[in-house]
């Protein structure tokens, strides 16, 4: 009886905290997985050969992690198909548009995977879609075109009271301006402790719908500063809506359309021609 | 327990063809988004490329693109097989698989038309396969495998593209839970399913990805499973895009681990592992599908991230 007890005491409170998480992430909710499918080391298998936290991983190894089921082929056995997606890049600088040469945004870039995002957040919503790492400002003085590296903020983390904290610092894969220098410091400058305004605070709740302004940092787009949608809190060097009023910025582009629409995640956001 | 067999098999049924045309241009093209590979025109292999939504020729010795044929109405190509001088695309966007014959050899003078969509769909409109993710012809007996990853079911299709008969397998272990690739054993006479299992349920209800092994007409044989319900006996975590040799070795691409894993048949043990995690020419970063040559001993494998783009582990699936 006392090893019995053993036997299921220990497990139960050496992997109990990773229970207590399951309410609030959002892949439990949608398709009943288990912390097991993203953080089990795929090498050695299930928490017997490892857990493997994401943050000790390449942005490239964590794409492969989200992609693993969002390619396309996956279908859940209840039935629901995980979105299909592809990375934001530019694989090959000069074959085609040009403007951030090669560059690759990750998933986590943009997504987050477990919710609440920022601590304090009291909307009771749970991230369903999981985007919204609050993303700084693109800050180009000097006419360099360039993405800014995206602060993610850490739920749990000590936030140095400025509101976020600096959670993965090794986003090598890209984010660096087209200076060629990686990490360049020029790149990746820290927004200012009061520029918080310029940080896309809110997470995305649910479906963008429009272009424009929607309203709390839950536009694809944003036309008037801080320029904090989805889209143009990165872009410089756009077409459209870029993250400033500079030359070419251009506010008008289908305005009554989610960027979505032509531009598809599942094919990388490559416009379709819309 | 990871390999667990059993045997019996059964009969089939058939149907009508179709023929339409639509001429594609070929053009070079860069592999952005390989998903699916197959043998091509002599010295060649072809890719489905998500991002372009086209269909990408690759040298099998420099692993360069040559030319490429683009689907009709940005499609969305995934599953894709070849069959002589026909390629078959399946086509997640129409839902059809797309039937295209290749004329000529030379890059610069390769003809593209399309034929037919398989299962009599009109061309232009939408077909009935939920996700055409994943393609296997049977040169041998003429048959068209394709697997629906929405409905769970494997489509059975004639030489002239003809619907023959369809298995889905319900209920009991050699149910298809999520599965996302599959491969014909012509020797055997089997299809192998690779399946993501259940995740949900918590761990002791969760059922492991295993590789699944049906007849020809459904019957489930055996399955290798990629570990125990809590992740020990471990083999994989999860497989996709699978090939077969004659003398019953298994190659999975496994998406996760940035590997290859040979495995055999009869036993369902692991014999090999090849290639590692990374982005360096001949490292593997979710690679989605693998392509064993038989007569050189190479495999191909079709690598979505990482350097994305077709890699070679030479001589690698020679017999030891």
């Amino acid at each position: 009886m006392r090893r019995c007890t053993r036997i299921v005491l220990v497990p139960l409170l050496a992997c109990g905290w990773l229970f207590l998480l399951l309410p609030q992430v959002a892949h439990a909710q949608i398709g009943g997985m288990t912390c097991i499918e993203c953080h089990a080391d795929p090498l050695a298998g299930g928490f017997h050969g490892g857990f493997r936290p994401l943050s000790n991983l390449t942005n490239d190894q964590i794409d492969v992690v989200c992609l693993s089921c969002h390619d396309g082929s996956y279908t859940n056995p209840q039935g629901v198909p995980a979105p299909e997606a592809a990375v934001h890049q530019n694989k090959n600088p000069g074959a085609g548009r040009d403007e951030y040469g090669d560059f690759k945004a990750g998933c986590r870039d943009c997504h987050t995977t477990h919710s609440p995002l920022l601590a304090g957040d009291e909307s009771g919503n749970t991230n369903l879609k999981l985007l919204g790492p609050p993303v700084p400002e693109a800050v180009s003085t000097d006419g360099i075109a360039r993405i800014r590296r995206p602060i993610i903020v850490d739920p749990n983390g000590d936030d140095g009271g400025t509101g976020r904290t600096r959670f993965e610092d090794d986003f090598q894969d890209g984010w660096e301006c087209n200076s060629g220098i990686p990490d360049d410091p020029a790149c990746i400058e820290m927004d200012p402790p009061d520029a918080l305004d310029h940080v896309r605070r809110l997470v995305f709740y649910s479906n963008i719908t429009c272009t424009p302004n929607c309203g709390a940092g839950n536009d694809w787009a944003s036309s008037a500063p801080p320029y904090n949608g989805a889209c143009n809190s990165c872009h410089t060097r756009a077409s459209h809506h870029r993250r400033d009023d500079s030359v070419g910025g251009d506010h008008s582009h289908n305005v009554d359309k989610a960027c979505s629409q032509c531009h598809n995640h599942n094919a990388g956001w490559v416009n379709k021609g819309g | 327990m990871p390999f667990r067999k059993a045997s019996w098999q059964f009969a089939a049924l058939a149907a009508l063809a179709i023929s339409l045309v639509y001429t594609g241009s070929p053009q070079a093209q860069t592999v952005q988004n390989p998903r699916r590979i197959a043998e091509g025109p002599v010295g060649q292999l072809l890719v489905t490329d998500r991002q372009f939504g086209a269909v990408v020729a690759v040298d099998m010795d420099s692993l360069e693109p040559i030319w490429s044929f683009p689907l009709p109405q940005e499609g969305n190509p995934f599953g894709l097989a070849t069959w002589n001088r026909l390629v078959f695309v399946g086509n997640t966007e129409t839902r059809n698989v797309e039937v295209y014959q290749i004329q000529g050899a030379q890059a610069d003078k390769i003809k593209v038309t399309f034929k037919y969509n398989l299962g009599d769909t009109p061309e232009g409109e939408v077909g009935p396969i939920g996700n055409p993710i994943s393609i296997a012809v049977d040169r041998k007996h003429q048959l068209v495998f394709v697997l629906d990853g929405f409905a769970k079911k494997i489509n059975v299709f004639d030489r002239k593209g003809a619907f023959a008969y369809a298995f889905e397998p319900r209920g009991g272990d050699d149910t298809l839970l999520s599965p996302v690739a599959l491969a014909v054993d012509e020797t055997r006479r089997e299809v192998l399913v690779a399946d993501y299992g259940d995740p949900s349920g918590g761990f002791s209800a969760r059922k492991p990805a295993r590789i699944l092994i049906y007849d020809y007409d459904g019957n489930w044989l055996a399955q290798i499973d990629g570990s125990d319900s809590f992740g020990g006996s471990f083999l994989f975590a999860r497989v996709q895009g699978m090939a077969t040799s004659a003398d019953g070795r298994i190659f999975a691409a496994d998406p996760l681990g940035g590997r290859i894993l040979v495995l055999d048949r009869n036993s369902g043990a692991l014999l090999e592992v090849l290639g590692t995690q990374g982005q360096e020419p001949g490292q593997l970063m979710l690679p989605l599908d693998v392509f064993f040559d038989e007569r050189t001993g190479d495999l191909y494998v079709s690598n979505n991230q990482g350097a994305r783009r077709v890699e070679v582990l030479r001589g690698a699936g020679r017999s030891r």
